[in-house]
């Protein structure tokens, strides 16, 4: 198929998908026994204030009358006012989704590294010793319930060892003198030149970072030691090797190139599991991010910050997802859609 | 869309296999997991609901083995009980989401055309939501509770199964072995369960196997942020939730459910691994 | 294969990076900075013509000023705050008020008597959720532009419609809500007409020790200092309040230093920390009580209507083992809905467990055949806790409790649409006057109701409700005592609510921390004298 024809596809696709995901996320509120007014007024008011509150949410009209006025909002970037922090969902979001995107990007880059190596490593030595530590790994982060081995890591790294800082992105020291320009704590930290601010950021992201990339490495080493396994086994690596052509040389000019496709579905999907797993993680770190706004939200009834941070975790999914089928499909020439 | 491209929502893991002890140990773990919930009455030593205040947060001892929790509730009784809502949790997902996801796929792989397309869009849009995140404000905005918590769980997890059931009725389709049967006047829901479906079945029992360690984890994690199980109710997550509050003096209060969590999911895993190998020997 | 070498050289180095960039956390707190370690996740408004969250009202008067405030000796006496003095019409319907000579805002702008007529106008017209305090009075958005007036450039008269005196008048005026807003920034800041309200919500406009220097919510939240404040520039330069929503990281910030004093703790951490060099432990009376109630409209289950269920109920909850060993200390046995502090409290508490005596009452009603009854509560802590003990014991009697844990706005719905059948509450004055808590539990006749506890109860009370009413007109204190003190016996002894502990509101600090003051209700939290 011609490729502008694909886009073409592949953008209908997606605003069919992101209407479904509104569907879902408008139901779910309607469905809801929260009363979204009390949620803003509390149990004293009086019922004229009742009343008045009602009317602002717009909650006196028809029900296909409030999904069209939500899609368009929402088309209009207009997510609603949170009923936990008095604030549009849109600069709540706009505040969390950067700290979380940080901490899934770093956690992300430093798990692919390690994941490929270890997977790379594995593949072409199965039943090494190496293959045997790669797979105990995977089998370990597979099983392992990521918010308890935060915990576990909060206690002996912070409380019994004193090595990690406690909870938050910076120092107090730093909090109100670095201005956060992009809402990424590093680059804020950087931009303001002030003298361990960078450091102290680095020093909070430590231990969250370590914990997701743990979390992302294990599905990364296991699927691209499958892939390398594949390869491997195939003449044109076989003839290769034959030639005399050294590992590194195979595994870079040969292996590689074929299943680098395989291997960045593989990254793009550990990713937005990653901003997933932070619904768990930010809550054991308080890490002030999209997914402790996802559960304070949960727990104080706040239905328009729980549909908000849904929809722009569902948005990242997709669009991940589908710039990865794209990219996929030009790497790998085999792959027809 | 292309298919080559092999979405991962099974979280088991798909190394070969080559050491049969390993899973002579997952075997035993799931065994003795299984064991504990269904002799739970008879194994455990207390009655996990019965509040003891005077013996609140104690130590790992001869009488409690495991310590108590923040009721004086025996650890023990209640990691016993919790094997019961984890596995009935972990059994609902699965009857739930393995045939529903099956027979979309074997609908669509069957009759083609239009109702494969319409059907494979629903699946595909499914595939992009985020599953985890969409099952917690599900349950978040319905209300806390074990059905609520399996069926969020269960209706995002389905489209794998109908992505892999598709392809290979697809397959099957154009087999010798269905013109058969259609010639023998065998049509509709009777070829589609009495003749596709024993076909797709081994490979969906594969994939179940492996998904099992992740359902409980993701289980595991309703529970800790509070949306799983009605208290009292003993629930591995919710006993992990419960200790963090106390973490730092009593660790031992959420450590030891969280390692049940962990050996249990471990044992699931290592099973489904064997079990792969000897089904579904061309796995990826 | 040097491959293997690099891989996992390169998985050490980068966990050593991390590691190694954390060296040993400096325990101190700047000097001339209060660092606060609490939860602010609950603030959503810091106008005080809105905010009703704990956050918010705890905030209140160390922003803002009302013209008077309880004393901080005792609550039960009003003292001139940014009034100088007050004089009530011979009829009792008003006040006249001299603001204080010189007092400014933390603006440099005076405060003048508009002010006070446009903070408490603008209040009763955006009719936010705590517009009701004020609605006592008789103020509404009709008529209250006309019942406010500028007597001179120091004095300003206030009359109300309500049959209320001047006394009851005085105690409305302490709550947050009668907070004295700058009218001209406020005013500078306004957008259609809100009176200032969006842009309040985030920052402060009064004459109160401190002002909002930083916001962000579910982060932080910084006060500095205010040198223009008619009560005198406190002893600190700033406050931070760092949002630590998990109480076991509170406790360790507060216990390693990093933070001066640590609010809301659970009762576990608190116990944990008691006795531990370097800090000090209070535990302060809050004017908070906790109440199970029955549903006696649910037509689904009679005997919540039956009076033996609620005389049973009484004598089946744990009162000391809650109290003592599961809320170690966080809540104490009170019986009656007048908190210990408040005037007129009783605080004799006749009931204990006991549940033979719980089974013989339900034996003569005919209630011991098993009864099963929906237990609504609050998803969080310490609600969970005390729902399970009550399960425990109500179950020795055989009364099955079937906990239905919600959101708060969940359980509010429930209550408000009467679709619950035993709930667990807890209720704080809104002012300090018994008649915050009187008009909520004794006062129903029935009917569409304003839908306040008693109402979601179903008790409808006509005698009683004269009495409280009366008891609002009552002018002879020791009389209005003695009614009071009569509806209180009354719900103790005879209805659908069971009144069971006060809250004690546990703050932690750093032995070097000096003149910090919290009061009986939950607006009195003054950092004016804190010094360390």
């Amino acid at each position: 198929m011609h490729f502008v024809a694909r886009f073409l596809r592949w953008f209908g696709f997606l605003a069919l998908t992101i209407f479904a995901l509104l569907l879902v996320t408008f139901t779910l509120t309607r469905l809801s026994p929260v009363d979204p007014v009390l949620a803003v007024v509390g149990d004293h008011a009086s019922r004229s204030s009742y009343e008045q509150a009602r009317r602002e949410l717009g909650l006196d009209r028809s029900l296909p009358e409030q999904f069209l006025v939500y899609v368009s909002r929402v088309a209009q970037g207009d997510l609603g006012r949170s009923s936990s922090t008095g604030q549009p969902v849109r600069s709540d979001l706009a505040r969390t989704v950067p700290a979380t995107v940080e901490l899934a990007t770093l956690a992300i880059l430093l798990g692919a590294v390690v994941g490929v190596s270890l997977g790379v490593a594995s593949g072409l030595r199965p039943g090494s010793w190496i293959d045997g530590i790669a797979r105990f790994i995977s089998l370990f982060g597979y099983s392992v319930p990521i918010f308890w081995l935060g915990l576990l890591m909060l206690l002996l790294f912070y409380a019994a060892l004193h090595w990690a800082p406690g909870p938050g992105r910076l120092d107090i020291a730093f909090q109100y003198t670095v201005a956060p320009l992009t809402g990424f704590v590093l680059i804020d930290t950087w931009l303001s030149g002030q003298d361990g601010a960078f450091l102290d950021a680095l020093h909070h992201l430590a231990l969250p970072v370590t914990l997701l990339a743990f979390h992302a490495l294990a599905g990364i080493a296991r699927l691209t030691r499958t892939a390398i396994l594949n390869e491997v086994g195939q003449e044109y690596t076989v003839a290769a090797r034959a030639k005399g052509a050294s590992d590194w040389r195979v595994v870079f000019s040969h292996v590689l190139p074929n299943v680098a496709g395989t291997i960045l579905t593989v990254i793009a999907l550990a990713y937005v599991s990653l901003l997933e797993g932070a619904v768990l993680t930010e809550t054991v770190f308080a890490w002030p991010g999209l997914g402790r706004y996802l559960t304070t939200a949960m727990f104080a009834g706040d239905v328009p910050a729980i549909l908000g941070g849904t929809l722009v975790i569902g948005l990242c999914f997709i669009t991940i997802n589908s710039i990865t089928d794209l990219l996929v499909a030009r790497l790998d020439p085999r792959i027809k859609p | 869309m292309s298919n080559a491209v092999q979405p991962v929502t099974s979280c088991g893991p798909k190394f070969a296999f080559r050491y049969p002890s390993l899973m002579q140990v997952g075997g035993v773990i799931v065994g003795l997991v299984v064991f504990a919930a269904l002799l739970a009455p008879l194994v455990a030593p207390y009655d996990p609901n019965a509040q003891q205040m005077q013996v609140r947060l104690a130590a790992p001892s001869a009488a409690h083995w495991l310590g108590t929790d923040g009721f004086g509730r025996d650890s023990l009784s209640r990691i016993i009980y919790g094997a019961r809502t984890t596995l009935f949790l972990v059994g609902l997902i699965a009857l739930v989401m393995a045939p529903l996801g099956v027979t979309i796929g074997i609908a669509a792989g069957y009759w083609g055309g239009f109702v494969e397309r319409a059907l494979m869009a629903v699946t595909d849009i499914v595939l992009s939501f985020p599953r985890l995140v969409l099952a917690f404000a599900f349950v978040a905005v319905l209300g806390p509770g074990l059905i609520n918590g399996a069926l969020a769980l269960a209706l995002t997890s389905w489209p794998a199964y109908a992505r892999q059931a598709r392809a290979e009725t697809g397959t099957i389709r154009r087999s010798d072995y269905l013109a058969a049967a259609e010639m023998g006047g065998i049509r509709g829901p009777r070829l589609l369960f009495g003749h596709i479906l024993p076909m797709v079945m081994p490979s969906a029992i594969v994939r179940l196997a492996l998904d099992l360690g992740g359902m409980i984890l993701a289980a595991a994690g309703l529970g800790f942020l509070g949306l799983g199980v009605k208290p009292p109710t003993a629930e591995w997550g919710a006993m992990v939730a419960e200790g963090t509050q106390v973490i730092f003096d009593q660790w031992w209060v959420a450590a030891i459910p969280g390692l049940a969590i962990l050996l249990t999911s471990l044992g699931f895993n290592l099973l489904a691994d064997g079990l792969r190998d000897r089904l579904d020997p061309r796995h990826d | 294969m040097s491959n293997h070498r690099l891989r996992s050289a390169a998985l050490g180095a980068t966990l050593l990076t991390a590691f190694a960039l954390s060296g040993p956390v400096d325990a101190a707190t700047p000097p001339n900075t209060l660092v606060v370690a609490t939860s602010i996740d609950d603030a959503v408004s810091f106008d005080p013509a809105e905010g009703f969250e704990l956050t918010t009202v705890q905030s209140f008067n160390n922003l803002y000023q009302r013209l008077v405030r309880p004393s901080k000796a005792d609550p039960n006496k009003i003292e001139p705050t940014l009034a100088e003095s007050w004089a009530a019409a011979p009829d009792g319907k008003s006040l006249t008020f001299k603001l204080r000579a010189g007092a400014s805002f933390a603006s440099g702008n005076p405060v003048r008597p508009e002010d006070v007529i446009f903070s408490l106008s603008r209040a009763v017209k955006l009719n936010k959720s705590p517009a009701f305090i004020l609605n006592e009075l008789g103020w509404t958005s009709a008529n209250v532009d006309g019942l406010l007036i500028k007597v001179d450039e120091s004095h300003v008269k206030l009359t109300w419609p309500a049959d209320v005196g001047p006394g009851f008048a005085l105690a409305i005026l302490t709550a947050p809500i009668a907070s004295i807003v700058d009218e001209k920034v406020a005013t500078t800041n306004a957008k259609n007409g809100d009176f200032g309200n969006e842009w309040l919500k985030t920052h402060s406009a009064g004459s109160g020790t401190f002002s909002i220097a930083v916001y962000q919510p579910h982060e932080a939240l910084v006060f500095a200092a205010n040198p223009k404040a008619p009560l005198g520039a406190p002893k600190l330069n700033q406050i931070v309040f760092r949002n630590i929503p998990d109480q076991a990281a509170r406790r360790l910030l507060v216990e390693q230093g990093d933070a001066d004093i640590a609010r809301g703790l659970g009762s576990d951490q608190v116990s944990a920390l008691k006795g531990k060099p370097g800090l000090k432990v209070e535990e302060i009376a809050s004017a908070r009580t906790d109440y199970l109630r029955f549903n006696t409209t649910n037509s689904a289950n009679p005997a919540l209507a039956n009076p033996a269920l609620w005389e049973a109920a009484r004598w089946l909850i744990d009162y000391e083992g809650i109290a003592k060993d599961l809320l170690k200390g966080s809540v104490q046995v009170h019986q009656s809905f007048l908190p210990e502090g408040f005037p007129g409290a009783l605080t004799d508490n006749p009931y204990k467990l006991d549940i033979e005596k719980a089974k013989a009452i339900l034996a003569k009603a005919g209630l011991d055949k098993g009864l099963t009854i929906k237990f609504t509560v609050f998803n969080t802590a310490p609600f969970t806790q005390i729902a399970q003990s009550l399960q425990e014991t109500f179950g020795k009697a055989g009364i099955t409790l079937d906990i239905q844990p919600g959101v708060a706005s969940e359980v509010y719905a429930k209550g408000r649409a009467r679709q619950d059948e035993a709930t667990w509450r807890y209720w704080i004055p809104d002012y300090f006057d018994p008649n915050s808590n009187a008009s909520a539990f004794t006062l129903n006749r029935g009917g569409d109701g304003p839908k306040n506890a008693a109402w979601q109860a179903g008790w409808v009370i006509p005698q009683l409700s004269d009495k409280t009413q009366a008891a609002v007109r009552e002018q002879d204190p020791a009389k209005r005592i003695q009614i009071y003190q009569e509806l209180q016996r009354e719900v103790q002894t005879n209805s659908p609510f069971i009144f069971t502990f006060q809250g004690r509101d546990p703050v932690v600090l750093r032995d070097n921390v000096k003149g910090y003051f919290q009061g009986l209700n939950a607006d009195q939290v003054y950092y004016e004298e804190v010094q360390k």
